[in-house]
């Protein structure tokens, strides 16, 4: 096992930390930085709770080893909310009824953000498409996806 | 879990000498989407592990005329999203954009999931069917290999323990080729193949297939060119009888192995409907 002194930036935080070799990013997020918004559901890729954003591409933090983050970009869920308000992804999943035990929330709302920007007015086969990494055991994913297309018509 | 150490060569040449150096007490890590969870699991135990994600010799699409050389560290996304793939390798680019989910695409790389040799795994049927070598370099230099006579048993691969998966070079499917990438799993996404089969074909002016070729997944040791539907396929004019009985062979070619994703029967079931539609497809 070998340490390692990684500097990354968090949420746009420029953040130091000294991580072992075979910590995940998950971990290092949830434990070291106390940023437990980031979900740890299966810890190995089968559910994406764990999802954030590496250089602003949705990930399994569980299968990213920390010390693999050095000198990158980090976006998780707790960056979203602009300020006191919250973003208008979060204020979609409240109305859309797309919140239930929130388990998946977080993850659901870092892949919406990222497909929004790249893609404004989804349809709901690319909603589902950028979803399908992502398992909900609650709402039967028809609120969630209403959400996000509730957005992606409103950014007009 | 056993732990390992990190180590992030520099360039090509200092990885093959940190492989040369380890050899079987060192892996590769690139997306890590399988390495990590066998690690965690126990099923393996590595001293140290070697991470290739910058090495930028290694992680680009070339269009090089005839081929397509793919690093082995290029992201399955980016073999999704790549306009040259689709334009040249339809069926790659399908089966790129269908294997695990949208986050395992933002990191798991083409030469992890050749590597990896799970019969399941989502890229090799049309990397097979499309006539794909790979390169492998070490200090002893160059070889080049085809990806048939590379994959040997599950999970096995006849890489040697000094040597360093590098490219895979794909030649195009020419023009007037039709491809087709089935995925079929217990759901969507997330899922691992229950079978998997990709094919090309190319017909004459008159409609008799010239040229033919089908690879099956998740159905043996190793995906594997199904010759014997090939053969029902080929110099005919493939009428819904002919693509029947060329998918009644490819089941009989078949030998798949009950586990928890399916039964044998059932499995030998899917590749006979599955090939029919896949031949469908690449006749229509």
């Amino acid at each position: 096992m070998s340490r390692h002194n990684i500097v990354l930036s968090v949420n746009g935080k420029r953040t130091s930390l000294e991580v072992e070799s075979d910590r995940s990013l998950l971990d290092v997020i949830r434990e070291d930085l106390k940023l437990t918004g980031t979900k740890r559901g299966c810890d190995n890729g089968d559910c994406g709770a764990c999802t954030v954003l590496l250089n602003g591409k949705p990930v399994n933090s569980c299968l990213v080893l920390a010390v693999q983050a050095d000198g990158q970009d980090v976006s998780t869920i707790e960056g979203v909310a602009l300020d006191d308000e919250l973003h208008p992804i979060q204020e979609a999943f409240i109305e859309h009824g797309a919140v239930q035990c929130g388990f998946c929330t977080p993850a659901m709302i870092m892949t919406a953000k990222v497909l929004i920007e790249e893609t404004p007015q989804p349809t709901r086969e690319e909603i589902k498409k950028a979803i399908s990494g992502t398992l909900c055991r609650c709402t039967g994913y028809v609120q969630i996806i209403d959400a996000i297309q509730s957005c992606g018509q409103s950014s007009k | 879990m056993a732990s390992f150490d990190y180590i992030k060569p520099t360039s090509l040449n200092n990885l093959i000498n940190y492989v040369s150096q380890a050899k079987l007490e060192g892996a590769i890590l690139a997306g890590g989407t399988d390495l990590l969870n066998k690690i965690r699991s126990g099923l393996i135990t590595k001293r140290a592990l070697f991470d290739i994600s910058d090495l930028k010799e290694i992680s680009a699409i070339a269009d090089e005329g005839d081929n397509l050389r793919i690093g082995a560290a290029v992201r399955m996304r980016e073999i999704a999203d790549s306009n040259v793939v689709r334009d040249s390798l339809p069926f790659l680019c399908m089966a790129a954009g269908q294997m695990g989910s949208p986050q395992i695409r933002n990191r798991a790389t083409v030469g992890g999931n050749i590597s990896s040799a799970s019969p399941c795994a989502d890229s090799v049927p049309p990397l097979m069917a499309a006539g794909a070598k790979l390169k492998l370099r070490s200090q002893d230099g160059d070889r080049e290999v085809s990806l048939e006579n590379f994959m040997k048993d599950a999970g096995q691969t006849s890489i040697r323990d000094h040597e360093v998966l590098t490219d895979i070079i794909v030649p195009k499917l020419g023009v007037g080729c039709r491809s087709h990438f089935c995925k079929v799993g217990r759901r969507k996404a997330l899922a691992i193949s229950v079978i998997n089969l990709a094919g090309w074909l190319k017909t004459d002016p008159t409609g008799v297939v010239k040229d033919v070729k089908i690879v099956l997944g998740s159905v043996a040791p190793t995906a594997f060119r199904a010759k014997g539907a090939e053969a029902v396929l080929k110099g005919t004019i493939a009428t819904r009888s002919i693509i029947q009985k060329a998918a009644k062979k490819a089941a009989e070619e078949s030998s798949p192995i009950s586990d928890i994703r399916g039964s044998e029967k059932e499995r030998r079931l899917l590749v006979e409907a599955w090939t029919f539609r896949l031949i469908e497809v690449l006749t229509s």
